[in-house]
């Protein structure tokens, strides 16, 4: 497998960063003081002293004093380092939701396609409903009705999203129950729960496993767009879709704020992304064989 | 009629180069039902592949596969296909997956037949009209209708092409001639059926007749009753007795199954990893079975006419064929294996008129 | 009747179709109609019948794998149709079964030695995992292939050896039942002789009792003492082996026999004697579920379907006529016992 993996330049690629922005949000407090987000500059608004690039952009004010490799954001803090410090914080929160998302999943899912009859319509209409139910929107009322602070955000996102890997581990439960195997541990007198957890979620972990870093793209997005709309808790929170959102106001005069902090969710998302297609990839040919 | 010489062909594969075929020799005369017989990993459904052009891409094939004074691997991809509407058709094991489950069973048969209409048209006026004289020789229909047919068919020839209403109607009418041939009851209403309607015997007969319509020289038939009943083998075994009488083409019977050659075949090629181990007549194949491979096959199939007392395996398992053995490939499992077996492989010797087989022991 | 070590009376299994907007009942699949079966300790008995007869259906019946519809269960002589849980427990380890699929019956992530001692485990035949695993080395070997296969993974196997396993698996829990499901009929023909004949030595040393499922004539003939033919969920005909391929009475099983392919030039086959297809348990016919692709068939045939009865000792039947399949001649049989019912 390790073969096919080299083989695959896209899945490197998308490891690469993925990794990479990780190994970056575990060791980001040791780069950039973890406090810096509440200081603000005002002397230092909106500037620019990269000299490595210029913008064509007219009325570029100039930064004294320190060397800001990607400017300043209107609060007078140094780009880069906030996006050093929002780093982990999306990937935290992302990570939260995904793995939380699936383990409401898992137990819905697998209850849903074990018990069957009654059960199992119940756990699908409710399904269902919160399917019917556009994303935003519905984190969008969660959040007015609970308040905006990041855990709220984070609830709110985790509604929308638990619904799919309900749908995903009972169908694949479902098909996996079938198999013989099952059968032939059913007739030695193996108990569903330990068949359950010790065999099928097993065999069934890839496709979630692809689902998981996909959708940590996904989620990411999705709060950051909560952010932009409006729900961010703390204006000065070091989170990417913030800093996008701040930025907006000065596109024409400061562009660096928002392509920067912008790039860098393309960047993740596409990480991670490339790695569950990559993922995904791999897996597909050796379950066709 | 189709010459197969020294085909070798490999797989590459992530795993190793697999040596499929190592130098499969064959021979299809007209109007014969060859059989090629052998078990899991011989190669018998490569050879088959290979002879319809449709090994996948990491296959590499090598020798000659002479069709009509061609040589089909050297053709082009394109000139490939064109032989494979016209000369080679393909019949597989499962009819349900073969078969789209979108369209009509009826559409599916004519469409090679109506998309590739210039090579088709000639072909299916002079299949029509020959058609037309057979009914009426026969008696089967009103001669006034059939010379209607004909002088509307006349009519197309004389205006020089055939237009796309009048190609889809002569299809039709081939496509529903094959089915009769088939013996599908009601042609016109399984014209019009989807293949989920119809059972596993009868989606096998549609694909053979979708092979058939194309009036190939050559039939390959894969496993074409492996999957089905007993019963309904029975039926689709003795509709290829019939079809072999009436249509001028030659079939490849390609099975694991010695009873359902024994049905069927006229010749046969018995398989092993990779080569034609013995190639005869059918009765003197199995009144006389010289290759120790065939003969270890035939005394391990129990049959049902009689109770055997103890059936014989063949000891140790199929090859694997990326690292297969040296010389005879057949050398590790053989009772009668002596000396030279591990280092030299075995040239096909002709032990007597029609009857070959590659073995030491035997020259 | 207590010398049956498995037996079934009159079950039925009925699996309803669901259909409309609230999922009401429209219908049933009617798998398994009105089979009462035994099997003698030591016995190898034949399930033999086309797809659709519901051989598969009894067999996960017996098995306790799907629940009766009707009909009782009885193993060794107890009742098991209702148990669950732990009071199936015991019962579940000794009856087994060998299934026809070698690569899907084994769990892709467990090493055939986790596989082998999980059942062991399971019902606590072994103390501890020592133990466990030298049961393990034995069964190994007792099935052909040899120790350090353990710690390897099925897909590193072929398909003859994962059989073995799966059998080395069946016998891990000392079963007195096995139950064998078309157990080669994925099988190369060499490998089958192999397996066919393990199945044979392991009888004999295990003091087992089987039931062989299978659609293939000949692997009955050779490994059955006695036999069953089920059509479209019933028994239509129980003899020993010769009494059913050598003086068969069903039409069916006359049908099945005429149509098995025999590998030898000089006994070709005729028009076939069966035409159309099998047909399906949705719709089965009333009267004799036969009647309606059977050459003799009445008028008597379309109304009460026969019972299945012994005509000789030890023959049962399911048809009203004696007939005489060479000649095609039909004589009515002395109507029996259900008349004084």
């Amino acid at each position: 497998m390790y073969f096919l993996f080299k083989q695959n330049p896209v899945v490197v690629a998308g490891s690469v960063i993925a990794v990479g922005s990780l190994l970056l949000a575990l060791l980001s407090r040791f780069i950039v003081d973890p406090n810096l987000w509440q200081v603000e500059n005002l002397g230092q608004r909106l500037c620019w002293n990269n000299p490595a690039f210029s913008w064509p952009v007219s009325n570029v004010y100039n930064c004294s004093g320190a060397s800001y490799p990607l400017g300043t954001d209107s609060y007078g803090r140094n780009v880069l380092q906030m996006i050093i410090l929002a780093i982990p914080l999306d990937l935290e929160i992302s990570l939260t939701i995904v793995i939380l998302a699936t383990i409401v999943g898992v137990a819905l899912g697998s209850l849903a396609a074990y018990a069957g009859g009654k059960i199992d319509e119940l756990i699908l209409r409710i399904t269902d409903v919160f399917f019917a139910l556009p994303a935003l929107v519905l984190a969008i009322v969660v959040m007015v009705v609970l308040g905006r602070t990041l855990q709220n955000l984070t609830i709110a996102v985790l509604i929308t999203w638990w619904p799919y890997y309900v749908r995903l581990i009972r169908s694949q439960v479902l098909s996996e129950k079938e198999r013989p195997y099952v059968e032939a541990l059913r007739s030695t007198g193996a108990s569903p729960l330990r068949i359950l957890f010790l065999h099928i979620l097993p065999n069934t972990i890839y496709p979630v496993i692809v689902q998981m870093t996909l959708d940590i793209g996904g989620v990411i997005l999705t709060f950051s767009a909560l952010m932009f709309l409006g729900f961010s808790p703390n204006p000065l929170l070091p989170e990417l879709g913030n800093l996008v959102t701040d930025g907006i106001s000065y596109v024409f005069t400061a562009p660096w704020l928002i392509i920067f902090p912008g790039l860098t969710i393309v960047i993740i998302v596409l990480g991670f992304n490339l790695l569950g297609d990559g993922i995904r990839d791999i897996l597909d040919p050796r379950l066709r064989r | 009629m189709l010459e197969v010489e020294d085909l070798r062909v490999v797989f590459h594969t992530y795993a190793g180069e697999v040596k499929a075929l190592d130098g499969v020799n064959l021979t299809l005369n007209r109007r014969e039902i060859l059989g090629l017989v052998g078990e899991s990993g011989c190669g018998k459904s490569v050879t088959a592949l290979a002879i319809a052009g449709l090994l996948p891409e990491n296959a590499s094939a090598n020798g000659q596969i002479i069709l009509g004074g061609r040589n089909l691997l050297a053709l082009s991809r394109e000139e490939m296909r064109q032989a494979r509407l016209k000369d080679i058709a393909v019949v597989f094991q499962d009819p349900t997956t073969y078969l789209n489950p979108v369209f009509q069973i009826g559409f599916q048969i004519t469409e090679a037949l109506i998309s590739d209409r210039q090579i088709y048209e000639r072909q299916m006026i002079n299949q029509r009209l020959q058609e037309l004289e057979e009914d009426q020789r026969r008696g089967d229909r009103d001669s006034q209708q059939i010379e209607m047919d004909r002088a509307k068919l006349q009519h197309s020839v004389e205006s020089g092409k055939l237009s796309r209403g009048e190609a889809k109607g002569l299809a039709r009418q081939i496509a529903l001639e094959y089915l009769k041939l088939v013996q599908l009851p009601e042609p016109e209403r399984i014209f019009k059926m989807y293949p989920f309607e119809l059972s596993g015997g009868m989606r096998q007969r549609a694909m053979i007749a979708m092979a058939l319509v194309r009036r190939p020289k050559v039939l390959l038939a894969d496993e074409i009753s492996t999957a089905l009943d007993v019963t309904v083998q029975a039926q689709i075994l003795a509709l290829l007795r019939e079809l072999r009488d009436r249509i001028d083409a030659s079939i490849i019977l390609v099975t694991h199954d010695l009873a359902v050659v024994s049905e069927v075949c006229d010749r046969v090629a018995v398989m092993y990893a990779g080569n034609v181990v013995e190639v005869a007549e059918l009765r003197e194949l199995f009144a006389n079975p010289l290759h120790p491979y065939t003969q270890g096959l035939m005394a391990a199939v129990p049959r049902p006419d009689r109770s055997s007392v103890k059936l014989q395996s063949i000891k140790g398992s199929v090859p694997d064929l990326i690292y297969p053995p040296t010389g005879c490939r057949f050398h590790p499992r053989c009772p009668k294996a002596f000396a030279s077996c591990p280092s030299t492989k075995p040239p096909l010797i002709a032990v007597q008129k029609e009857h070959g087989v590659e073995c030491l022991l035997y020259g | 009747m207590t010398d049956f070590l498995v037996e079934t009376k009159d079950v039925y299994k009925w699996f309803p179709i669901k259909g409309g907007l609230l999922g009401k009942t429209v219908g049933y699949v009617k798998a398994v109609e009105g089979v009462s079966l035994g099997v003698k300790k030591g016995e190898t008995v034949g399930l033999v019948g086309e797809s659709g007869c519901g051989k598969t259906t009894v067999a996960r019946l017996i098995l306790r794998l799907l629940d009766t519809t009707k009909g009782q269960l009885y193993f060794d002589g107890t009742d098991i149709t209702k148990l669950k849980g732990r009071k199936l427990k015991p019962f579940r380890r000794k009856m087994q079964i060998v299934f026809q699929d070698p690569y899907a019956s084994l769990d892709p992530r467990q090493t055939v030695g986790s596989a082998l001692t999980e059942p062991m485990r399971i019902n606590q035949i072994v103390r501890t995992r020592g133990e466990a695993y030298d049961e393990a080395k034995r069964l190994i070997r007792v099935v052909g292939l040899n120790p350090d296969h353990l710690a390897r993974f099925p897909h590193e196997f072929s398909g003859g050896q994962r059989q073995r396993i799966a059998i080395a698996r069946a016998l891990a829990v000392e079963p007195q039942f096995v139950m064998l499901d078309e157990p080669t009929s994925s099988l190369d023909v060499s490998v089958q002789a192999q397996i066919l004949e393990l199945l044979k030595d392991l009888q004999k040393e295990f003091d087992l009792t089987y039931l062989f499922i299978s659609h293939n004539l000949s692997v009955i003939r050779y490994m059955c003492r006695r036999i069953m033919v089920m059509y479209l969920g019933a028994i239509v005909e129980e003899a020993d082996t010769l009494g059913v391929y050598e003086r068969p009475m069903h039409p069916y099983t006359y049908a099945l026999l005429a149509a098995a392919p025999i590998p030898d030039p000089d006994k070709r086959k005729g028009t076939p004697v069966l035409q159309g297809d099998v047909p399906s348990p949705i719709n089965i016919p009333s009267g004799c579920r036969f009647r309606t692709r059977c050459q003799f068939a009445t008028s008597l045939c379309a109304g009460t379907e026969p019972e299945l009865e012994a005509n000789e000792a030890g023959h049962l039947v399911r048809c009203y006529y004696r007939i005489d399949f060479l000649s095609k001649t039909v004589a009515e049989r002395p109507m029996m016992r259900h008349e004084s019912a």
